[in-house]
């Protein structure tokens, strides 16, 4: 499990939905969320939290936003000196079969389908956990 | 998930309204960017609707979605019939969404089916979607390729993922069947009982972030002051100029605070115009004229209430306007006009509110036939003689409609008269001004704000009033004016040039029947009376006693009264008691057409004598300054400052020159006479204008009035005139020809002549 003081930056162009993954993370008990409302805005607090020294560690991202979106942020943050390891999750109405493929090939952590619930959003959280810290059974 | 209702149904408000801009640029741009935007629209609309559970609504969107998902595919030019989808389909998103808004969960069957079925054609019944059609011209059709490399990708890529919630179960291409349903099942599948009424859906606003950071600075602010104030205190030096300073400050927050608090609700008149813009194209569509449609202003903040009351009207006399208004090719080719009529939607600031603009070129309103027809109603004689403004305003009453036809646009049984009655609900207004042959123009001014209004408070019978600001033009004492009695009880105050009637308040008002109508006697002291003008006439109310000027909270009247003529709200004074607002212009325009009516029973008597006043539209600051006295328009000036600090700080040339702190920005304050050299800022000006831009401010000596002035035609020989720059006119006031300035034009030359801000900003 991430420990409750994980670091969220939540991405998406429409409050409601940022308001929605909010309100899943606090029932999580995740204290720590931060809000973006373009890929653009989301890229510059990812670079300015890591300049200060507290870097985000977990971003839950919408696909489809003005300025850039989500894709476009991933690879950004993919390309960066310290987004390799960075855990982010795709959220999106998307259901089309091309945008997984694409986002899968970007290095997405994990992909959600909107709507969502509390328990989708928290099974996947965990996944990704698992992914990313239990070590290969290679 | 239905909390988040709200959010959705505010952020729909939004999104619908960028759906609309977007889908009306299609027709100009068919740009791959505005494609886009119009997809995002449609896509969160849907994507949000779903997650709220409207799944009617929901699948609607998702449909029009893969539309628009067709235009984006192909290139070039979008049909306008495809564009007819978006907007109509635009229209019935926004009203189910309004309806949404208030709790009503009806769901427009008829209207998706008619969508729907508009959709139809462009999903052929190969189940493929095909681009044909979404064009405009034969240019190429780009089709969805779904390459194979991807599919095998897919499978790779899901084994091992085990967090792909892929697409694989779920219909992948939501291309025809699914959510363009053939019309009939949509009803069963409307979703009006699985969902929870929102409710009473709480009312929410969007508020620029700098208000609100705007508002907390003021409160910190506020904190300081206080605890400079406390501390003051506890040193014993409560009159210490410190603290002083600190009271004065404080009271300046808090002024400063109202009003911010107050700018929270405006929001830009855009969404409303919008609307109106909407409209006018789909009735001029329909009827086969031609109209554009220019706007102005949209981004003047209203109440978010005031605007939501007054579209309904707005929209009418849009509609009227087109209808009745503009004509056809055929009438405009023959009377020497462009095919293309214009209906401008204008909104200006203005002291009180703001003022609406409704203009279009059409043909105007015809006197004569207006005239024919309110003396074939019974509304006036053929003997009286009414000026062309006071026909043209015959069709504010209930009863008169000159359309020679009832014809399904505007001829529903709703009148003007509804329109102005709306109007006058919320504390506004309504004029109209038409040249027969060249168009019509509606101003409409509207409080900015419902709740919080600056009154008089009058005594009048025995009873006290609060009558807001907003209505009156001037205020007279009648012991200044010629005053005539006429036989019959009626009395006529000349008034500069005009002759006006004048009305004891009390006696138009119910509970003060017993009062009977009180004479003025010439020589009594202090008789003040307000002004009002409706159109072009203005009337007097002679009230007891001013008690003075105070800001109030409106709040509803108790539906018993509520209805009473002339009353609009109701209020609580300083010392507990409750106290009726009037709606004045509402008073006054009942009075002019009681007048109509009862010469039009008396078979007419003498209204002619009533000369009036040159069309004048704002009312002027009357000011003194130094040994001159000028007007100038109260929509020139931002504010009025009184007795605040006066710093001198260095200009360029080390010289001290005079600025004032207003919320942290730095004023220069400059005087009349300046640029002849006559320097010197009175030392006894401690009143302040601010000009409209802010960039500078004027020190007066005082505020002599606020009055709607006559207009005198602009002559250059006349005295004084050269004395300052900035003269655009001259108003009579007090029997004196003053200047009437443009204040912008005048500091701008002042500081030219002093090379003051120049160097200031140099430095």
């Amino acid at each position: 499990m991430f420990k409750k003081s994980t670091k969220f930056l939540i991405v998406d162009d429409m409050n409601m939905f940022r308001a929605m993954v909010k309100q899943s993370l606090t029932a999580m008990e995740f204290t720590k969320h931060f809000e973006a409302n373009d890929g653009s805005v989301a890229l510059k607090m990812l670079e300015e939290a890591v300049q200060a020294n507290e870097p985000f560690e977990f971003v839950i991202c919408d696909w489809n936003m003005p300025k850039m979106k989500g894709i476009e942020l991933l690879r950004k943050v993919r390309a960066s000196a310290w987004g390799k390891n960075l855990a982010f999750l795709m959220l999106t109405a998307e259901a089309e079969k091309t945008t997984v493929i694409e986002a899968l090939k970007e290095g997405v952590d994990g992909y959600i389908i909107k709507p969502f619930t509390v328990n989708s959003l928290s099974a996947n959280l965990n996944a990704i956990y698992d992914k990313k810290h239990v070590p290969k059974a290679s | 998930m239905n909390e988040f209702l709200t959010f959705f149904l505010d952020e729909a408000v939004d999104i619908l309204i960028g759906w609309e801009k977007t889908a009306l640029r299609l027709e100009e741009d068919s740009s791959a960017e505005v494609k886009d935007e119009l997809y995002r629209a449609a896509h969160n609309l849907k994507s949000g609707s779903g997650a709220v559970g409207l799944d009617a609504f929901h699948h609607l969107v998702h449909a029009v979605e893969d539309l628009i998902s067709l235009v984006m595919k192909a290139d070039g030019a979008v049909a306008p019939a495809t564009i007819r989808v978006f907007l109509d389909t635009h229209s019935t998103l926004s009203q189910w969404i309004d309806r949404l808004r208030t709790g009503d969960e009806t769901v427009p069957v008829g209207e998706i089916a008619a969508i729907q079925e508009a959709l139809a054609p462009y999903f052929a019944d190969t189940g493929h979607a095909s681009s044909e059609g979404v064009l405009d011209t034969t240019d190429a059709v780009v089709t969805v390729s779904d390459s194979p490399v991807e599919e095998t990708a897919v499978a790779d890529s899901s084994d091992s993922q085990p967090l792909l919630y892929a697409a694989q179960d779920d219909d992948v291409k939501p291309s025809a069947a699914a959510p363009i349903a053939p019309a009939h099942s949509t009803p069963a599948a409307a979703p009006t009982v699985g969902q929870t009424t929102p409710a009473k859906s709480q009312e929410t606003i969007r508020v620029a972030a700098s208000k609100l950071d705007n508002l907390i600075e003021l409160v910190g602010e506020l904190a300081t002051q206080q605890s400079i104030v406390w501390h003051a205190k506890q040193t014993a030096s409560l009159d210490s100029e410190a603290s002083e300073n600190a009271i004065h400050l404080i009271q300046k927050i808090a002024k400063d605070l109202q009003n911010l608090s107050l700018s929270l609700r405006l929001q830009p008149l855009q969404s409303v115009f919008q609307r109106l813009e909407r409209t006018i194209r789909d009735l001029a569509r329909s009827q086969d004229k031609k109209v554009q449609v220019v706007l102005r202003g949209e981004d003047v903040e209203l109440d978010k209430s005031v605007a939501e009351r007054i579209a309904d009207a707005l929209t009418h006399i849009v509609r009227n306007a087109i209808d009745h208004g503009i004509e056809t090719f055929d009438e405009r080719a023959q009377s020497g006009k462009g095919p293309t009529a214009t209906i401008q939607l204008e909104a200006l600031p203005a002291a009180n509110g703001v003022l609406i603009k409704i203009i279009d070129d059409g043909r105007g309103l015809n006197a004569d036939r207006i005239r024919k027809k309110a003396i074939e109603r019974g509304l006036i004689t053929t003997q009286q003689n009414l000026s062309e403004n006071d026909i043209h305003r015959l069709i504010f009453q209930a009863g008169l409609s000159t359309a020679e036809k009832v014809t399904d646009v505007s001829g529903r049984g709703v009148g003007m008269d509804v329109v102005k009655t709306a109007v006058e609900n919320i504390g506004g207004n309504i004029q109209l001004s038409s040249s027969f042959g060249h168009g019509t123009t509606f101003s409409i001014s509207l409080p900015a704000t419902l709740s919080i209004v600056d009154v008089l408070l009058v005594e009048a019978g025995s009873i006290l009033y609060a009558l807001p600001l907003q209505d009156v033009a001037e205020i007279i004492d009648l012991g200044d004016v010629d005053l005539q009695s006429l036989p019959g009880g009626k009395q006529l105050i000349r008034l500069r040039d005009s002759v006006i009637p004048l009305e004891d308040l009390a006696t138009h008002l119910p509970q003060n029947k017993r009062a009977e109508g009180q004479m003025v006697n010439a020589g009594d002291a202090m008789q003040p009376a307000i002004i009002i003008r409706v159109g072009d006439n203005l009337i007097a109310f002679h009230v007891k006693k001013i008690l003075g000027q105070q800001l109030v909270t409106v709040r509803g009247l108790p539906s018993v009264i509520a209805h009473i003529p002339g009353y609009t709200g109701g209020t609580i004074l300083g010392d507990g008691n409750p106290c009726v607002v009037l709606n004045l212009s509402a008073l006054a325009s009942r009075h002019f057409e009681h007048i109509h009516r009862s010469e039009a029973a008396a078979g007419g008597a003498h209204l002619d004598q009533m000369s009036r006043f040159e069309e004048n539209d704002s009312r002027c600051l009357i000011i003194e300054s130094g040994r001159h006295i000028f007007a100038t328009s109260l929509m020139m000036v931002r504010e009025i400052l009184e007795d605040i600090p006066c710093e001198n700080l260095p200009d360029v040339h080390g010289r001290p020159h005079p600025f004032i702190s207003v919320r942290g920005d730095l004023i220069p304050v400059l005087t009349l006479g300046e640029e002849n050299g006559h320097l010197g800022l009175g030392r006894d000006a401690r009143t302040y204008i601010v000009v409209a831009n802010g960039e500078g401010a004027l020190a007066v000596n005082r505020i002599l009035a606020v009055s709607t002035l006559e207009a005198l035609p602009l002559q250059r020989d006349a005295r004084n005139s050269d004395e300052f720059s900035g003269v655009i006119g001259f108003r009579r006031f007090e029997g004196h020809h003053i200047p009437y300035l443009d204040l912008t034009i005048a500091l701008d030359s002042i500081r030219a002549a002093t090379h003051f801000l120049e160097g200031h900003r140099a430095s």
